[in-house]
């Protein structure tokens, strides 16, 4: 059972130049091969990564971009609106003081109108007055001449008489 | 029946005694098991970088690619940084030869040739030979030295911490071959020996035998599948170790 | 896969740390134990080389604690959690 530690040079040797020739065969038969494909695909790989990174960069700057001016087109809009909004507003006022000032109009010529009229009536109802007191009075006065006049007249020619 | 004997007979290497010229040959059980071994991984893998073209080639190529990420990503790249990458092949090569000599001993007339000290240590000298290497190869010789002394240490200690710090780094890599060997060497003996329960308690009855067979047969397959899960782990670790070695070797502070 | 708060490799390393213990002092007998057969000291040498093993061992796993406390990171918020560090 000592034998289990006593190192037998002549093996050790020989697993020495066997593992070295294996590594010196294998590298040059097996993993220079394998390497090489391996690490050209995952250079392959990181390309195509990169270039699908490089690609969505891209893609969001674009967007970006877009998002920009439709967030500068969308502004406009509102100040276009609001400018309308302002217009419509100044327009509404201006139509109603327009309004206001035609109805004024209307209603002060209304007035005048009234006011003529009236003033037409009234002068009308005067001279109607006038008239119907004229033709009383001279209803009236004819009465009087009728009946005093010629008793005066009468009366005078009397008096004249008896004074002769 | 002596039982040393027999743990002995099995787990110890044997010499098939060929010799040229009076120079005996190391031609043991234990290194034409890492030779087949050599062979299959050789044939195998070099038909496999090959084998585009079939359905079936087109998935073990996916699967030593996956294989290759998995020793490179986690073990290598974070251990030694972008400067293992030439050491790749290498821990590639490890991981595999030591994980397939563990399971040779799984198949019959193949031994575990990594419960063989020669062997362990013979791989330990290897991943020395990269440490130092990589060292070298990155520092210089007067840099790799000077990597042994950790900055700030007082000029007065540097005689002290000097020896201290390559002795250590001795040990490490005495410590690689000393846990792959034991790791591999007690699981073996530990399936051995509870085979052996079976005709020592035999030897006291029969009927002691026969009722020690049911018990011993569930623990030796329950130890089998723990020496499958060991020979990925102690692989495993062996790879990890060397890489921690060497990016500590690289990256001195 | 690593259990509590420690990675895989944090475990690889740790317990690696005994094993470099053991074998420090195993070795530090094993030469002095050498050194006494070939000089014909017994026991001086052996005890001195235990000795010197179990320095080695505890300086190994010492440097390889001051290591760990300042690179990983679990090992610092237990600290934290115990009032040490």
């Amino acid at each position: 059972m000592e034998d289990l530690l006593k190192p037998d040079y002549g093996v050790m040797i020989l697993t020495i130049c066997n593992f070295l020739l294996l590594v010196y065969l294998l590298k040059r038969f097996a993993w220079d091969g394998l390497i090489g494909a391996l690490e050209k695909r995952e250079q392959q790989i990181a390309d195509d990564k990169r270039q699908a990174q490089q690609a969505r960069e891209d893609a969001e700057e674009l967007k970006k971009q877009l998002d920009d001016r439709l967030a500068g087109l969308s502004q406009e809009a509102a100040k276009k609106m609001a400018e309308a909004v302002q217009l419509g507003v100044s327009q509404r006022d201006q139509l109603l003081a327009d309004a206001k000032e035609q109805a004024d109009r209307f209603l002060a010529q209304a007035k005048a109108q009234i006011e003529a009229e009236k003033n037409q009536a009234l002068a009308d109802v005067r001279n109607e007055v006038v008239q119907t007191a004229m033709l009383a009075a001279e209803k009236i006065i004819r009465q009087q001449i009728d009946d005093n006049t010629a008793q005066q007249a009468v009366q005078r020619v009397l008096t004249e008489i008896k004074k002769k | 029946m002596d039982v040393a004997e027999i743990i002995a007979h099995h787990i110890l290497d044997h010499n098939w005694g060929l010799s040229l010229g009076g120079f005996s040959l190391p031609i043991t059980t234990h290194s034409v098991t890492l030779l087949a071994v050599s062979l299959f991984l050789l044939s195998t893998l070099a038909w496999i970088s090959h084998a585009r073209t079939s359905r079936a080639g087109r998935l073990l190529t996916t699967l030593a690619e996956e294989y290759i990420t998995f020793i490179r990503d986690s073990l290598v790249l974070p251990n030694m940084g972008t400067e293992g990458r030439g050491f790749l092949p290498y821990f590639c090569t490890l991981f595999l030869f030591i994980l397939f000599t563990n399971l040779a001993g799984m198949i019959p007339e193949m031994k575990t040739a990594t419960s063989n000290i020669s062997v362990t240590a013979a791989l330990a000298l290897c991943s020395g030979g990269v440490i130092l290497y990589s060292g070298l190869r990155y520092h210089g010789v007067i840099g790799f030295l000077k990597g042994f002394v950790p900055s700030g240490t007082p000029v007065w200690l540097v005689p002290l911490i000097f020896p201290l710090e390559v002795i250590s780094t001795v040990i490490k890599v005495c410590v690689l071959a000393i846990r792959l060997f034991a790791n591999m060497l007690s699981g073996h003996m530990v399936l051995l020996c509870l085979l052996l329960i079976i005709f020592i308690v035999g030897k006291m009855h029969i009927a002691a035998g026969v009722g020690a067979l049911v018990p011993a047969m569930g623990l030796e397959i329950f130890m089998t599948c723990l020496e499958l899960l060991v020979a990925f782990l102690q692989a495993y670790v062996f790879t990890l170790l060397t890489a921690i070695f060497a990016g500590s070797v690289i990256h001195t502070h | 896969m690593g259990v509590g708060p420690f990675s895989k490799q944090d475990h690889v390393e740790i317990t690696t740390l005994g094993t470099e213990f053991a074998v420090a002092e195993i070795l530090g007998t094993g030469i002095g134990f050498w050194l006494d057969n070939k000089w014909g000291t017994t026991p001086w040498l052996l005890i001195a080389g235990a000795v010197a093993g179990f320095g080695m061992g505890l300086y190994i796993v010492l440097k390889a604690a001051k290591t760990m406390q300042a690179t990983k990171k679990p090992l610092q918020k237990a600290d934290e959690k115990n009032g040490r560090g």
